[in-house]
């Protein structure tokens, strides 16, 4: 039996001081047909995206013939909370994340990231997750109605008090219950708790996990080699369970914005040769 | 410590009034208020909203000694190569400035964001200019004094050493743009405190005080690093006469902000003191 090759799809983010162009130049110089697009500034700020931007995305995304797996709006760095208590700041949070939604449907993009936003710390979290969970709710019905699965991403301890480690996350999706709503695994967020993928395989069952961005860590998001989780085992242990998504590449780290080129190439070229069949 | 102003950017997980409520639990004076979700963002800022943000600050005796929208992680640049993001860039601190006046900071700081950097730096470097001048003529409007402080490498191909900042003050020219100094920044273009002072002088108006891993990391707590910040607490003491703002950025500084500046608070205080040799092998 010949096993389904998983889409190696290298993410913007990298290059978030170059053009998108030249991101998207390199990926298809390094035989990569997947991204995963990150959304922000300066390659697709979502707040400020017109129809006609998307439009001229896509039209560019098929003369490269360039499929994107998943689109990740930036969340963890712009002024986003879906759980904010603050009723201006989530209002703009759910504008930004439906528009996110339909800007992934223009791309045809089959997958979207979420997070769950965060609560105060000084505050019990509950009131913050019922917040989070309601329009979690709210956004997978309108994503099932699109035909998109949404892959919940947990944050690391110091940029949420909500989801943030494999049993919250199954917590949400159970509270949540819609199907549209699946998971997304970060190698490196999992592993800065000691999580690895089959902790999440465990917890979640392989078929509510969207998404995964294999990335090296812990404590960053870092190519193949430049850290010290064990990898290959990670991709068994994904392989063995049935995953049949796409290994988004989520590189960054201050070191390798001046340069990425390098970096790219040397990622996608790692994860390529770990899934050539022995 | 009346020099010392201390910035919200290590609470940003806990509610403004905490961090406002913390400030004077340590007998800190002055303030650098960071603008950004969830404290304040000045696009989420209707008029009744400020001016309650300003009674929060007046009754608890806090002075802004600088205001400082982020800009470093929000899709905002000057210098940016897209037209559309450099005039929306160029509104949001026309926006911050009148904020910054209602709230009577003397300052706005900037910094000269980024070209592509696989483009001539020059490009980058015009835009910025250019975006400044506009912005220059605006803070005379107010009085207020716009700071700019260099970045290292990886945040910005433009202004990374004293160098590039001297060039960029002299390009906008205009006696509202004034030179700040962090030291981060500082460390890693290899200069020091002693070079600041004698390039800009009096007409140094601003600066962010912190130690740092010698490695090219974020901002730290003052002793948590390796810099030689006794060092630099003397010299910046006998010679420059504003604020030296401590500016948590490293994200473990998050859990429990106020621990980490009263940790930078009693290491500074021990610096005051005499006898402060002995207590400084002990911190």
């Amino acid at each position: 039996m010949r096993e389904r090759v998983l889409a190696v799809a290298p993410s913007n983010v990298l290059y978030k001081f170059h053009s998108l162009d030249s991101f998207l130049a390199e990926a298809v110089r390094c035989g990569c047909g997947t991204i995963e697009l990150w959304g922000g500034a300066p390659h697709l700020d979502i707040e400020a995206a017109t129809p006609a931007d998307l439009k001229e995305l896509r039209r560019r995304l098929a003369e490269l013939e360039l499929r994107v797996c998943c689109l990740t709006p930036e969340t963890g760095l712009y002024p986003v909370n879906i759980a904010s208590n603050d009723p201006v700041l989530r209002q703009r949070s759910e504008i930004y994340a439906m528009k996110s939604l339909e800007a992934a449907a223009e791309l045809q993009a089959p997958i979207m990231q979420v997070t769950s936003g965060t609560g105060y710390y000084d505050r019990p979290a509950e009131e913050a997750w019922r917040r989070s969970a309601d329009f979690l709710s709210r956004l997978s019905h309108r994503a099932d109605k699109l035909g998109i699965r949404l892959a919940l991403e947990a944050l690391p301890v110091h940029e949420s008090n909500l989801v943030r480690d494999a049993a919250s996350l199954r917590r949400m999706l159970d509270e949540v219950g819609q199907p549209s709503l699946g998971a997304l695994l970060d190698t490196s967020t999992a592993a800065a708790l000691s999580e690895s993928p089959d902790d999440y395989i465990r917890l979640l069952g392989a078929e509510r996990i969207a998404h995964i961005q294999l990335v090296d860590g812990p404590g960053g998001h870092l190519a193949w080699g430049d850290g010290t989780l064990p990898l290959a085992d990670y991709l068994a242990s994904i392989r063995a369970a049935g995953y049949a998504g796409s290994l988004g590449l989520e590189l960054f780290d201050h070191k390798y914005y001046v340069d990425p080129a390098p970096v790219l190439r040397r990622a996608a070229g790692a994860l390529s040769e770990a899934l050539q069949p022995a | 410590m009346r020099n010392v102003s201390v910035m919200n950017y290590n609470y940003q997980r806990y509610p403004l009034e905490y961090f406002l409520e913390s400030m004077n639990r340590l007998e800190v004076g002055a303030i650098e208020l960071w603008a950004a979700e969830p404290h304040l963002y000045v696009e989420d800022l209707p008029a009744a909203r400020l001016s309650a943000l300003r009674r929060e600050i007046v009754s608890r005796e806090l002075k802004v000694a600088c205001f400082t929208p982020e800009q470093c992680v929000y899709p905002i640049n000057i210098a940016a190569r897209d037209e559309r993001l450099r005039a929306r860039s160029v509104d949001y601190f026309k926006k911050s400035l009148a904020v910054a006046a209602e709230l009577e900071s003397p300052l706005l700081l900037v910094v000269p964001g980024s070209g592509f950097y696989n483009e001539p730096k020059e490009e980058g470097f015009k835009r910025s200019a250019e975006s400044l001048r506009t912005l220059g003529e605006e803070a005379a409007k107010y009085g207020i004094h716009i700071v700019m402080e260099t970045r290292t490498p990886y945040g910005t191909n433009l202004v990374n050493n004293i160098g590039d900042l001297r060039r960029l003050i002299d390009e906008v020219d205009s006696p509202f743009v004034d030179p700040m100094l962090d030291t981060v920044p500082m460390n890693v273009a290899g200069e020091d405190v002693r070079a600041w002072l004698d390039a800009f002088g009096s007409r140094l108006r601003h600066v962010h005080f912190c130690d740092g891993d010698g490695k090219g990391g974020s901002n730290m707590a003052v002793g948590d690093g390796v810099f030689p910040m006794r060092d630099y607490w003397e010299l910046l003491n006998k010679e420059y006469e504003g604020y030296l703002t401590l500016e948590l950025v490293v994200n473990r500084y998050y859990l429990e902000p106020e621990k980490e500046v009263r940790k930078c608070l009693e290491r500074l205080q021990a610096m005051s003191e005499p006898e402060a040799g002995q207590i400084r092998q002990t911190i």
